[in-house]
């Protein structure tokens, strides 16, 4: 299921702003508020680093631990702060779209061409804000922090009434 | 990784086509497009490729994937009813099952959520029955040698490989997908320089075709 769920997240994340222009996906709602191509590049760069960390833990020797339940992340009402801010300069759709399959299709994918799912459910390591979890769970969150920030394009595009 | 049907329909138009008016053509494509539509919560397309110029015994290549293979095989015989299948022969026909790899899980790029890509060069193929029978070190080794030189490729080149071991005449399935037809030309020049060609018994045929939207690419044969 989990390359599974990787996939079929991603093409509604894909659908969510296929139809908007550049100056659309740069709009921000407000002072605070990030706009749908930050929320972009912020799925860029945490799949890139979650890749990477994963890909570090296969490397060395870890437990095996039992799998959490991760799907609260999902839930837009329970604020979290994202470790780095966006860019704040225009990125185009064209770079968007090449960055979120640069994450997915250079580094996600590497994770996999080194081993299988049943491997990551057998190796572990240390999650700044959930502590141990399996590698698996780590490559969980990758789609659940992108449907979490589906939604957020949602809230976005209604605010900005696009 | 679950697992899922895979099915590249290759399709010619027999010489009847070009007898028909316009107006009959555009109602043939309607009628087969209508079709696709019917099956498009069970039936997925990746691409409809034109592959008109690089190989005579192709005009169009379908590929669908699908949870169930009868819902491949059902939109395809819809097809073959409809006035649009009264002028086709089918010269190819791959199924395969996308399942996780002996060595990792090396999903294909349609499961991972990355786009089609504008043009698409498929093949199958079968390695010889002393590739089987090596140790698994050094089958492990071989295809880690032919795996690092794809990945020098990505992501310019997505690769999906899929089982077709007892669906058909072939052991596996492998579409490359590019917008850079040059880089495919480098990639599959370096691919040959793989140990793991040794054990290579056959590969025939390759289609390579532009992707289209399915209206876009039917219309281009009237």
């Amino acid at each position: 299921m989990l390359i599974s769920n990787l996939g079929r997240t991603r093409t509604k994340l894909l659908t969510s702003f296929q139809d908007l222009s550049d100056e659309q996906l740069n709009q921000n709602p407000s002072n605070k508020s990030w706009s749908i191509a930050q929320v972009l590049h912020h799925l860029y760069t945490s799949e890139k680093a979650m890749a990477g960390l994963v890909l570090d833990a296969l490397q060395a020797k870890t437990e095996k631990v039992e799998e959490k339940d991760l799907t609260f992340i999902t839930d837009r009402t329970k604020k979290s702060k994202a470790m780095s801010e966006p860019p704040n300069e225009m990125i185009t759709k064209e770079n968007l779209l090449q960055l979120l399959e640069k994450s997915r299709f250079q580094h996600l994918q590497f994770v996999f061409n080194e081993t299988h799912e049943r491997i990551l459910a057998k190796k572990s390591m240390k999650h700044q804000d959930f502590g141990v979890i399996s590698l698996k769970n780590a490559v969980d969150l990758i789609w659940l922090h992108e449907k979490r920030h589906i939604y957020q394009i949602h809230e976005i595009r209604e605010k900005l009434n696009l | 990784m679950e697992e899922q049907f895979t099915n590249h329909l290759a399709v010619k138009y027999t010489s009847q086509w070009d007898e028909l008016s316009v107006d009959q053509k555009k109602e043939a494509v309607r009628e087969a497009v209508a079709i696709f539509q019917k099956y498009e919560n069970t039936v997925g397309l990746r691409g409809a490729y034109v592959t008109q110029g690089f190989q005579a015994h192709t005009d169009l290549l379908f590929w669908m994937y699908a949870d169930r293979f009868q819902d491949i095989q059902d939109l395809q015989l819809d097809l073959r009813r409809s006035t649009w299948g009264k002028y086709i022969d089918i010269p190819h026909a791959f199924t395969g099952m996308t399942k996780p790899f002996e060595f990792s899980e090396h999903p294909t790029s349609f499961q991972m959520g990355v786009p089609a890509r504008e043009y698409l060069c498929f093949y199958p193929f079968i390695r010889t029955p002393e590739y089987y029978l090596l140790p698994k070190w050094e089958r492990k080794a071989l295809i880690g040698d032919h795996g690092n030189i794809g990945h020098e490729f990505i992501p310019g080149i997505l690769t999906n490989g899929v089982y077709g071991f007892g669906l058909g005449d072939y052991e596996w399935l492998l579409s490359f997908e590019t917008n850079n037809l040059g880089l495919l030309v480098d990639c599959v020049r370096k691919l040959r320089e793989s140990k793991s060609r040794l054990y290579m018994q056959h590969e025939w045929p390759f289609i390579v075709g532009r992707n289209f939207e399915l209206e876009d690419a039917l219309s281009q044969y009237i």
